[in-house]
């Protein structure tokens, strides 16, 4: 059992854990709510067992917070977390209580709470769903840069793997946005208990092609054959295909930093785990990720350019970058997000010094970062004439 | 006349007359349980009632069955909402061989059931870990 560091209470007087009304079982009571001596009420949840007793955690509860629950409109974890007061009950075998202990449920265990943002009921999986945890993650203590990097890294991770899939199937001549749009993800939750990030297929009902089926499909494939290595922490190194220096790249984007305040990263929805579960991606796992990367991934796909922005196509989010001489260098793909800086740099003439990816067809370049060349380059040092 | 067959598998002496209860039937299918590691071990089959938990007379059957579900998805929701309860999920194609089974649907899971394993029945060998 596991150990907590609450301290004996004399309040609330409770000497029997005999459930009111029970709210969810599982070969017994799992939460349920009970009265205390004096008439008041409180909702008990299961959050550990051993051969002796099992442990429950008390919360202050009314019928407006069981109705919340009951109806899915409040997960499980911020019922328990928001009602202030928290007290721990074991109960042996023979039905007699020790405790209560009062404690403060925001220094439990992860891993003995409710899982982030899980309701009574279940609801349809999210595609892709990331939960990110570690020592700096408390509430209201989560950097911006950590949003962002969630961000990225389950968009840039899906781009990557999709972008595989797309150059070795029979897909060709898509139009960028067509790619874009499988990774461009649409967000459609956030919670800040720890960071979580909830994503929504790229494909609405009824707008998927054959294509954005097979490719979706691939990517899932890989993902989960990419997380299941590194999760496993044994077994050889993947091989030097093309294959897994892409599901290598996608891991790294998405696998907790060697530093910092995030040390673990779950990845649930039905791209990961289709079956309801979740895997992890810690920081042994993200170690060996980077292993991986170090032997794998040689050829960066990325580019750096500099030249002129021309022929400006608002439609179809594309522009042709050409050299001083007008020589074009290429055609680049680029974001809504993008688009400002880009008719910037198209209506002013100016030069530009992108960075872009390659796309799956090998022709156009999707663009990373876009940022303006100094007008007036400093003119080289002249020879020192004292010399 | 032939006598009641001896070898034929049976349900614990010291059960509740009426249990499992008459609307019980044999499995017929690939069912679902939490199970705390790899390979699932005897502890995880143990019911309310094995582990020595108080238990109220109405629920005294139910409480000598175990829980399953037919919906993997119900299973993973169930871990994600009571870690306590297991570390994965496994699964097992159950038959009339193995005991009686009745639909116990729980209002947050429709495929939840109950299992009344027959005594000789070595319950965790039967199940197998499912990949999330």
């Amino acid at each position: 059992m596991w150990a907590h560091t609450g301290t004996k209470a004399a309040w609330p007087k409770i000497e029997a854990l005999d459930p009111e009304h029970v709210l969810d079982e599982y070969d017994g009571p799992r939460l349920f709510t009970v009265r205390d001596r004096d008439g008041d009420l409180l909702l008990a949840y299961h959050c550990g067992e051993d051969s002796e007793v099992e442990r429950f955690l008390l919360v202050p509860a009314d019928s407006a917070l069981v109705t919340e629950i009951q109806t899915n409109a409040l997960p499980l974890r911020a019922a328990l977390l928001g009602r202030g007061w928290a007290w721990i009950v074991d109960r042996k075998r023979n039905g007699t209580l020790d405790g209560p202990f009062r404690v403060n449920p925001r220094e439990l265990p992860e891993d003995v709470l409710p899982a982030e943002g899980v309701c009574l009921a279940s609801e349809p999986l999210p595609f892709l769903q990331l939960r990110l945890t570690g020592p700096g993650m408390a509430p209201g203590s989560v950097a911006a840069s950590v949003v962002t990097a969630a961000l990225e890294g389950a968009t840039g991770a899906i781009r990557l793997l999709a972008g595989h899939v797309q150059r070795v199937s029979t897909i060709s001549g898509r139009p960028p946005e067509a790619f874009r749009r499988l990774y461009d993800l649409p967000a459609v939750r956030f919670s800040f208990g720890s960071l979580t990030i909830a994503f929504a297929s790229p494909l609405g009902v009824g707008q998927a092609s054959l294509d954005d089926d097979e490719v979706l499909n691939g990517v899932g494939r890989l993902l989960r054959q990419g997380l299941d290595w590194a999760s496993a922490m044994t077994g050889a190194p993947p091989n030097a295909t093309p294959e897994w220096r892409a599901i290598v790249e996608a891991l790294a984007r998405l696998a907790p930093p060697s530093r910092g305040s995030v040390a673990e990263v779950e990845i649930s929805g039905t791209l990961a785990a289709p079956n309801g579960g979740t895997r992890y991606l810690t920081r042994d796992a993200a170690r060996r990720i980077v292993e991986a990367r170090r032997v794998l991934v040689a050829d960066q796909p990325s580019l750096t350019l500099e030249g002129c922005v021309r022929e400006f196509d608002k439609d179809r989010l594309t522009f042709i970058l050409r050299d001083p001489n007008g020589a074009n260098l290429r055609t680049v793909s680029f974001s809504e997000r993008q688009y400002d800086d880009v008719w910037i740099a198209f209506e002013s003439d100016r030069r530009v010094v992108i960075v872009a990816d390659k796309m799956p067809d090998g022709q156009m370049v999707d663009l990373a970062a876009l940022t303006f060349a100094d007008p007036d380059p400093p003119s080289p040092e002249p020879p020192d004439s004292a010399a | 006349m032939n006598g009641p067959d001896d070898s034929a598998p049976g349900f614990p002496a010291d059960w509740p007359s009426e249990c499992p209860p008459a609307d019980a039937n044999g499995p017929d299918g690939i069912f679902y349980r939490l199970v705390h590691g790899v390979p699932p071990a005897s502890e995880d089959f143990v019911s309310y009632a094995e582990a020595g938990k108080q238990v109220p007379a109405a629920r005294a059957c139910e409480a000598r069955g175990l829980s399953l579900f037919t919906d993997i998805s119900d299973a993973f929701h169930y871990l994600r909402k009571f870690p306590s309860l297991g570390r994965g999920v496994a699964s097992a194609a159950l038959t009339d061989q193995h005991g009686k089974v009745k639909a116990t649907p729980r209002g947050p899971a429709s495929s939840h059931c109950t299992w009344w394993p027959f005594a000789s029945i070595s319950r965790h060998s039967l199940f197998q870990p499912v990949d999330p």
